[in-house]
């Protein structure tokens, strides 16, 4: 790989020689920024002719997710690969460049009075393209889902240079297979995104937040408040449970905190806070807040932590994993991590949603301790059936702990799928479950 | 079935169509309704207990068809579904199509009977049954008495032959069980003509009915009390007969002709023909259907058709006498099939019943759903009513006191199953519960 | 019900009665034609023989035997899909679900339900509506479909324009490969799996990669309340810019049905009618749910969009009975065709919805020059049309007419930018259309995964995708001769 030869593909400047290797992996010798589809596809085919071994990225805020190689040949990025397409407001649905930011798509849309049903985190450099295939979902999933909820069609590059559509533009279709589920979460080992056709929602003409502090370690409370909400006729977008050191931070108190959100026309929102209030024990204490103040303690939310463009402190890097979970061991989960992080003096940002069944770890300190701390937590969450992937390590620690966990699919079939689109092993090679 | 234009309905064929033989061949008007969705398959007894297509409206309907397409011979296998069907009409209800798919099983069966004659254990049971009792009122005195006689007959060596006996006696004695100590035969007890009570609103003829009159003596009685109570003077015309259901269910298609000739005759003067047995309601609404292809008898059909109602809508309709005396106890109500899906009578029989003092009122879950009894299956295909009967129990409320109903198959079948599960509910016609509270509230007023 | 003892001359039928029972399997002539075509009857083949398996152990027994054996087979549900997706084309055994109808589990708070596929959509809600508790995807066929027929076909209903298609509640499925081998997806209804979505790519594939033995699904907490509106309109135009009106307003209703003139004669003219005028070009059905005070507004909105596009009449419902009572006369639309029409082909394409007025112009188009009619019924909301072309399969070549229209009216709807099926499935009926939506090359990329799953394409053959690299015309004669033999 040489500069001369990406020239003839896109212009010299926007090939970049990099550095000494990320610390969290998964950059490649060469770094390039293509702008066209035809750009994009070139590099692809002519790595895969040459045996180079591709990495993509977007915002970068990935990096540390997966991975076993110290280097890729090259990285791809999409971040000057972006812009929307086409917004066909009328049909509440857009189409738009992979490596378009998550935040600028929502200024578009809100211009609109428009929105795409999904907050995921760090909107500001997370591209769409890369929450989809890193399955990256916050707490209103509850209501609004996950990227396989929302992505109607896709368009991709494939190392061999196909160019393919899966879905549409439209909000129902079931033409062939749901091809597009395959792109969702599976971390660029098929094809790199190129455009992606989004389903839309009308933004809310209001929203309320109603943050209940609980004594802390009263996750049995919490669950049976969940509950009791959950079989009312209420319609939370959000039932996230935060552990007190995140409390503390969002909610300025030292509780476990349950964080609950309306958003509905204002007299909805009124009723339904109104509701969930009298609903709270007397241990409880409890705030609202309303329209803008809520939405912006949302935005805070999502940048809990700094994403991993930030620097690395290379002696207690930001560790972070995703839980899944049965619902109802959501709380008991959040509980069981913030003890144990207690006992090993870790510091610890947990929260959960109690109505969606994710949950996400924030960890900081020394490898040994911190890798024993998830492994704890691994076998906690797989004796519930349940995974914990860590979706942000350095690669150094990555050699000794498996990111992914136990896979309960076969082998075969996610091997087979590879193959079929990326028979070379070209793209992001062994970052992804199961070694593919 | 509206008219569009668009196509011309095919029109009856005098010759065989397919592997159907000349004459009353299944109407392809009606198959050519279904347009295959499938809407009624959870709607069927019969698929609910076995899964099999063919054992569906939908899949019967297509092997009547495809008989007529020449794809299926009317041989055993045909058979099968078409007399397995209970001919409850559920499907019909479901339907969105209005495909009258109890019309087509119906005009199956008399070109199977036609075409593969009855041999067997089954010949024996049905010419007893079609033959031998029906149309003859002094016979059918005393089903009781028949069942102990069909225990006792040489018929239960051909069921024993057959592998019945494990199954028929059980059923059989259940049922003898269960009939009731025999009333008197109404038309023994009342002259033709029984006055009405106070002013005369209307006259009303009554079909007193073979099984009803002999075994649900009672019931026709308190029909009659009812009646007379609410303004109407009722005639008992004494050439009538049996009203021919169970015979055109099994196919036997000329001999339900010959009864409907007679009681067409029968009931020539009368302006309202009432039927408190919702099978021979139904019949006799459908008996237009047997004289497709004799133009003049099928006008007189329609016309007598149009005069026949059941007693329970007839009451609702004209407004009846608001029963005062008091009935303590948990009622449910079971649609028999002929009347819920037959004729469209659901509401009104609950609307008389509720309006009963004392009535404390529970509804039965799935009350459409068919119990097994339909006409004489549950002796020509016990296992099949054993089966359904089951699951119709399953529906039945715990509590209930009384479950009414408005046919007197069905009366004999919720009784077997009643009996079967140890429940202490009674079973009766909903003319009785009436007839009881008109009584109980006369008794207070003397 | 009394038959001799009979010994089967095919041995396959013997081995298959070994593994399920004898009472389980069905051979005779009469006992298959009724399995011979499902919701789509224009195109017909016979089956070698059914089999009923009584669990999922059976199933793969089954599925072990004929793989072995190399002979083809397809998973039956209920037999409504509207694709001939179930429709043997000659030699395959059938394995029927229908006997696995159980309700396995309910866990309300967790809001997810066990079936067995072949429990019966309605069967759901009514199980767990006494809690409180709903099963969102209601296709109109939901008194007789089965969850897993569902599955396979990743079916809509009227309501999923609020809240998604069947993919969307699946959380979990236990599927048996077409090898026999026995997998688990989604275990307990645990969302993100480590590992690409496979849940989500057997979802829709027409059982052509697994049949599909145990479901895990999402429930969801009944709304608050809800509201139904009705209204009349004497310009199908008029109804179509209310649409697009109601969802730029912000409001996401729980549905958004219409239906046209024609279709209105056939309803009424059939089972469940409720009294539509007969004059009108279009009614709109629309629900709005959720809570009270929020909904109450919303209605209100709806009907000033109304008034604002000539409504000539437009109504709120008085009470459920009333709303039910129209929901049971839109949801038996296409059966209710029945009434009016000998034969019907519903189509089922989908278009962005802005693109209405002019989508319907051209299916009217379509009508004028074929001369069938063409009833329309459809999910405004999400853009899905589904043009029930009438037709009378007894008069020579209008089988073939209204396939032709058929097929044309998707090819107006893939123009405009959409679908060729958004809830039906693509069967045996539409295999050539998926050309009017993909390349070869990406037909040939679902084809590749269809090998992963079912290499030797045993399960469910010859479904879903265009022969390879034959030019479409061509196929288009092809189909028509099939649909002459019928
Ligand atoms: C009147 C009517 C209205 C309809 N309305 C709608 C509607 O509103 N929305 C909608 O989406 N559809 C609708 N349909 C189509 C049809 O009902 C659906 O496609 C339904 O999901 C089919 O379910 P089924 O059980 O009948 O499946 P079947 O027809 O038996 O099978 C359908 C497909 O699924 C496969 N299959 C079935 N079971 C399994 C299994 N367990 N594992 C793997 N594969 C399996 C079969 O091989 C076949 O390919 C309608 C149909 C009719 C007749
Ligand atoms: S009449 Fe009853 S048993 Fe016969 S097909 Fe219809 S529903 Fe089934
Ligand atoms: S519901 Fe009616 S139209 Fe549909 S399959 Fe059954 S009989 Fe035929």
């Amino acid at each position: 790989m040489t500069a001369m030869v990406l020239d003839g593909i896109l212009p010299a400047e926007r090939a970049v020689r990099s550095g000494p290797p990320h610390p969290l992996g998964n950059d490649g010798s060469w770094r390039v920024y293509p702008r066209t589809e035809q750009e994009i596809r070139d590099l692809l085919t002519h790595a895969d002719r040459e045996g180079l071994q591709v990495t993509v990225s977007g915002g970068g805020t990935k990096r540390g997710f997966g991975g076993q190689r110290k280097r890729y040949d090259l990285e791809i990025s999409l971040a000057e690969y972006k812009g929307v397409i086409e917004h066909r407001a009328g049909d509440l649905t857009m189409t738009v460049h992979a490596g378009t930011p998550i935040r600028e798509l929502a200024e578009v849309l809100a211009a609109h009075g428009q929105m795409l049903p999904a907050d995921p985190r760090w909107p500001g450099s997370a591209t769409i393209g890369g929450v989809i295939a890193a399955n990256d979902t916050g707490p209103k999933r509850l209501a609004y889902g996950a990227p396989r909820d929302f992505v109607i069609g896709v368009r991709a590059a494939t190392p061999d240079g196909r160019i393919l559509r899966t879905g549409g533009k439209v909000v129902k279709n079931v033409a062939g297979y749901d091809m597009n589920k395959l792109w969702i979460g599976s971390m660029g080992t098929l094809g790199i995104l190129l455009e992606v056709t989004v389903k839309l929602r009308p933004l809310p003409p209001d929203r309320g937040l109603l943050l209940i502090g609980f004594p802390a370690g009263a996750q049995g409370e919490i669950q049976t408040y969940v509950n009791r909400l959950q079989a009312s006729s209420l319609e939370p977008v959000a039932l996230e449970v935060l552990n007190p050191s995140l409390s503390a931070r969002m909610a300025g108190w030292e509780r476990d905190t349950l964080a609950i959100a309306f958003e509905d026309r204002p007299e909805a929102v009124t009723y339904q806070l109104e509701r969930a209030e009298a609903e709270r024990s007397g241990m409880t204490e409890s705030v609202v807040m309303r329209g803008r103040e809520a939405e912006d303690w949302w935005m805070r939310f999502a940048e809990i932590t700094p994403d991993a463009t930030a620097s690395i402190d290379p002696e207690r890097p930001l560790i972070s994993a995703k839980v899944a979970l049965k619902n109802t061991d959501v709380a008991a989960f959040v509980g069981k991590a913030t003890e144990q992080a207690v006992q090993r003096k870790l510091e610890a940002f947990v929260h959960g949603g109690a109505g969606h069944g994710i949950s996400r770890v924030y960890v900081r300190g020394e490898q040994e301790p911190v890798l024993h701390y998830l492994q704890v937590l691994r076998t906690f969450v797989e004796k519930r059936r349940g995974s914990l992937v860590s979706d942000q390590m350095p690669l150094s620690w990555r050699k000794h702990f498996d990111v992914w966990g136990y896979q309960r699919i076969p082998r075969s079939l996610m091997e087979g799928i590879k193959q079929s689109f990326d028979p070379n092993r070209t793209l992001n090679h062994q970052r992804y479950a199961g070694g593919i | 079935m509206a008219e569009t234009g668009l196509s011309e309905k095919r029109t009856c064929s005098d010759q065989g169509l397919g592997h159907y033989l000349p004459g009353d061949v299944p109407d392809a008007n009606k198959w050519a309704d279904c347009v295959h969705c499938g809407l009624c398959l959870e709607a069927c007894p019969t698929y609910l207990e076995t899964g099999h297509e063919h054992q569906s409206p939908r899949g019967r309907v297509h092997l009547i068809k495809s008989v007529a397409e020449g794809k299926v011979e009317m041989d055993e296998a045909f058979m099968d579904p078409v007399f397995t069907c209970l001919d409850c009409r559920a499907c019909e209800t479901a339907c969105p199509a209005n495909v009258q798919v109890g019309g087509l099983i119906e005009e199956a069966r008399g070109q199977v009977r036609r075409a593969v004659p009855v041999t067997g254990w089954r010949k024996q049971m049905s010419r007893l049954f079609l033959e031998g009792l029906f149309p003859h009122p002094e016979r059918v005195n005393k089903l009781g008495q028949l069942l102990r006689f069909l225990k006792s007959s040489g018929l239960s060596s051909f069921a024993r032959k057959s592998g019945l006996m494990k199954l028929l006696p059980q059923h059989l004695n259940l049922l003898e069980q269960v009939t009731p100590e025999p009333g008197e035969p109404l038309r023994k007890k009342y002259q033709e003509v029984i006055p009405a009570q106070g002013v005369t609103r209307a006259r009303v003829a009554v079909l007193t009915g073979c099984v009803m009159d002999a075994v649900f003596g009672e019931v026709n009685e308190a029909t009659v009390r009812v009646l007379t109570r609410n303004g109407y003077e009722v005639h008992i015309p004494q050439g009538q007969t049996c009203c021919g259901a169970l015979h055109v269910h099994a196919g036997e298609r000329e001999a339900g002709r010959k009864l409907a000739r007679r009681n067409m005759e029968a009931f020539a003067e009368a302006d309202h023909v009432l039927v408190n047995a919702a099978g021979c309601g139904c019949a006799m609404q459908e008996y237009p259907e047997l004289f497709k292809e004799e133009p003049e008898m099928r006008e007189q059909a329609e016309a007598f058709a149009a005069k026949v109602t059941d007693v329970s809508r007839f009451l609702h309709h004209r407004g009846f006498e608001k029963p005062k005396g008091e009935i303590r106890a948990r009622v449910t109500y079971h649609d028999a099939c002929h009347l819920a899906h037959g004729q469209g009578v659901r509401e009104e029989p609950r609307r008389l019943l509720q309006s009963i003092p004392g009535v404390e009122w529970v509804e039965m879950p799935e009350a459409d759903r068919c119990c097994g009894s339909a006409g004489i299956y549950n002796i020509t295909q016990p296992k099949m009513a054993q089966a359904v009967l089951e699951s119709k129990m399953e529906y039945v409320p715990e509590d209930v006191e009384l479950i009414s109903m408005g046919n007197p198959g069905c009366m004999l079948q919720m009784a077997a199953g009643v009996l079967q599960h140890g429940r202490n509910a009674r079973v009766v016609h909903t003319m009785e519960l009436l007839d009881r509270s008109y009584r109980e509230g006369d008794k207070k007023e003397v | 019900m009394f038959r001799k003892k009979e010994r089967h001359s095919d041995p396959l039928i013997r081995k298959l009665m070994k593994l399920v029972g004898k009472e389980h399997v069905l051979h005779r002539q009469a006992d298959l034609v009724a399995y011979e075509c499902d919701g789509f009857t224009l195109q017909r083949g016979k089956a070698r023989a059914v089999v009923f398996p009584g669990e999922t152990k059976e199933v793969s027994a089954v599925v072990r035997l004929l793989h072995r054996e190399r002979v083809p087979f397809i998973a039956r549900g209920a037999g409504t899909g509207l694709s001939g997706g179930a429709t043997p084309l000659g030699g395959e055994v059938i394995i029927s679900l229908v006997r696995m109808k159980k309700l396995l589990r309910v866990d309300l708070d967790n809001r997810t339900a066990v079936v067995q596929p072949g429990f019966v959509n309605l069967k759901l809600t009514q199980a767990i509506s006494k809690d409180g508790y709903y099963y969102a995807p209601d296709p109109s066929s939901q008194y007789a479909c089965t969850i897993g027929g569902n599955v396979a076909e990743n079916a809509g209903g009227a309501h999923c324009l609020k809240y998604g298609v069947t993919t969307n509640h699946i959380l979990g499925a236990e599927v048996v490969l077409p090898d026999g081998e026995v997998i688990r997806l989604g275990e307990d209804g645990i969302p993100d799996q480590p590992g690409y979505d496979l849940l989500g790519l057997i979802t829709g594939s027409e059982g052509t990669l697994g049949v599909v033995t145990e479901i895990t699904v999402r429930i969801l907490k009944a709304p608050e309340g809800k509201q139904t509106i009705l209204a009349y309109f004497d310009d199908v135009e008029d109804g179509s810019r209310a649409v697009s009106d109601i969802i730029s307003a912000g409001i996401v209703p729980a549905a958004l049905e219409m239906m046209d003139r024609t279709a209105i004669e056939g309803v009424e003219a059939a089972n469940f009618p409720v009294g539509h005028p007969l004059d009108i070009e279009a009614l709109l059905l629309i629900e709005v749910d959720g809570i009270e005070a929020g909904f109450q507004s919303e209605a209100e909105d709806i009907v000033d969009v109304c008034r604002k596009w000539n409504v000539r009449e437009v109504k709120v419902a008085k009470d459920e009975q009333e709303a039910a009572a129209w929901w049971a006369n839109r949801k038996t639309g296409f059966g209710a065709m029945g009434a009016i029409s000998p034969d019907y082909l519903v189509q089922d394409g989908v278009i962005p919805r802005s693109r209405l007025p002019e989508v319907l112009n051209k299916i009217r188009a379509i009508s004028q020059e074929t001369g069938l009619r063409i009833a329309n019924i459809f999910h405004a909301g999400d853009g899905n049309l589904h043009p029930l072309i009438l037709f009378d399969a007894q008069k020579p070549g209008e089988k073939e007419k209204a396939l032709q229209a058929g097929s044309r009216c998707l090819k107006a709807c893939a123009d405009a930018g959409g679908s060729i099926t958004g809830e039906h499935g693509v069967g045996i009926e539409k295999k050539e259309e998926m050309r009017f939506i993909f390349t070869d090359e990406e037909i040939e990329a679902q084809t590749r995964i269809r090998s992963v799953f079912n290499p030797d394409n045993l399960l469910n053959p010859d479904k879903l995708f265009p022969q390879p690299g034959r030019c479409a015309e061509v196929k288009q004669e092809i189909k028509e001769q099939q649909g002459l033999k019928v």
